[in-house]
């Protein structure tokens, strides 16, 4: 078997070297209501962040990822996916206080998503996310997504807070955080 | 705490027709693998990928797709993570598929993956999307590209990169 390579797939020649970057792992070891990363706006190497997520939920009923900026939980954010559970389609676009990964947090098996948040420290445009996220629940619940979002406000990201609609995250529930270079 | 990420573990590009295609011995030095594939097939039939050499009716996925003119979905058991769910016809038709394998190197979860692909040939199209669940809680330490009765064509390309997390 070839030895790794550590090429990086998106990298460039550019004296930063790799254009994907792995920052930051948080992994419970115990449930928790939140999981945050801080101090982004010291991430100033980056144009893009994304977020790898493999998360359960404490009870049957917390099985949406929701996030927002910088503490900020007001009315100033915009989603909308397009979905299906194996039987159909279905669309929809919400205001809100949080961007919202339905049905990302998985009951007895994890769920996934992968999280791209767009020019995250660029003070001329909103920030901007776009997820692909599934999951198949031995407890029944199938989906898979996509989930675009906005937050409307032009300032840096300093923060990310990530939480389940209710109740808590599992144990075992992993966020990792990585930078791209543009 | 910065460190370059998404290296290329090993790939294989087909010099001749096979009708499977092996990874073994996957160094569990990652969190998660980006399995990227694209061919041709010799005929139409379902391919896909199985981890460890498990045969058995223990993927479970659902299903998105859209061919152009109509919308599809489904869910249910089988026996592989599905490259593509709703197989093109023709030998020409170029397929390709990025799969997302989290936490491979696990011991403790059941493998869930994440799954986009496409097809493209003269009056056949499709993309999909897809999420699917090794029901193991192995690590991964083989990948093997399989297919029915077919065989992948000369020049398909199968490359596994690996993610620090």
């Amino acid at each position: 078997m070839t030895p790794p390579i550590p090429l990086g797939f998106l990298d460039f020649p550019t004296a930063g070297g790799s254009a994907y970057d792995w920052l930051e792992t948080q992994e419970l070891s115990s449930t928790a209501a939140t999981i945050s990363f801080t101090g982004l706006n010291s991430l100033t190497d980056y144009k893009h962040l994304q977020v790898r997520a493999v998360t359960k939920g404490n009870n049957s009923s917390a099985y949406n990822l929701r996030y927002y900026f910088n503490g900020d939980n007001g009315l100033n954010y915009h989603w909308h996916y397009l979905r299906n559970n194996g039987s159909g389609f279905s669309a929809n676009q919400t205001s809100a206080s949080y961007i919202e990964n339905g049905f990302a947090n998985g009951v007895n098996d994890f769920g996934v998503s992968v999280i791209d948040i767009l020019d995250f420290s660029n003070p001329n445009r909103y920030t901007t996310t776009r997820s692909e996220h599934g999951l198949v629940d031995s407890i029944g619940y199938n989906m898979i997504y996509r989930t675009s979002g906005g937050w409307k406000n032009t300032v840096a990201l300093t923060s990310m807070t990530f939480y389940p609609n209710t109740s808590s995250f599992a144990i075992g529930t992993r966020l990792s955080l990585y930078g791209l270079r543009g | 705490m910065a460190e370059p990420t998404f290296d290329l573990i090993d790939s294989v590009t087909l010099s001749s027709s096979a009708s499977s295609v092996s990874f073994t011995g996957l160094t569990q030095s990652y969190r998660d693998l980006v399995v990227i594939a694209t061919g041709t097939t010799t005929s139409s039939d379902y391919r896909g990928i199985q981890f460890n050499g498990d045969t058995s009716n223990s993927y479970y996925l659902v299903n998105a797709a859209a061919n152009g003119t109509s919308l599809s979905g489904n869910a249910t058991g089988n026996t592989r993570v599905l490259w593509e769910y709703y197989q093109p016809s023709g030998t020409g038709t170029v397929n390709q598929a990025i799969f997302q394998i989290f936490d491979y190197s696990t011991t403790n979860k059941q493998k869930p993956v994440l799954v986009r692909n496409g097809s493209l040939a003269s009056g056949d199209v499709v993309v999909e999307m897809r999420a699917t669940r090794w029901a193991n809680t192995n690590a991964i330490t083989s990948i093997t590209f399989m297919i029915g009765t077919a065989q992948y064509n000369a020049g398909s390309t199968f490359e596994i990169y690996g993610v620090l997390g």
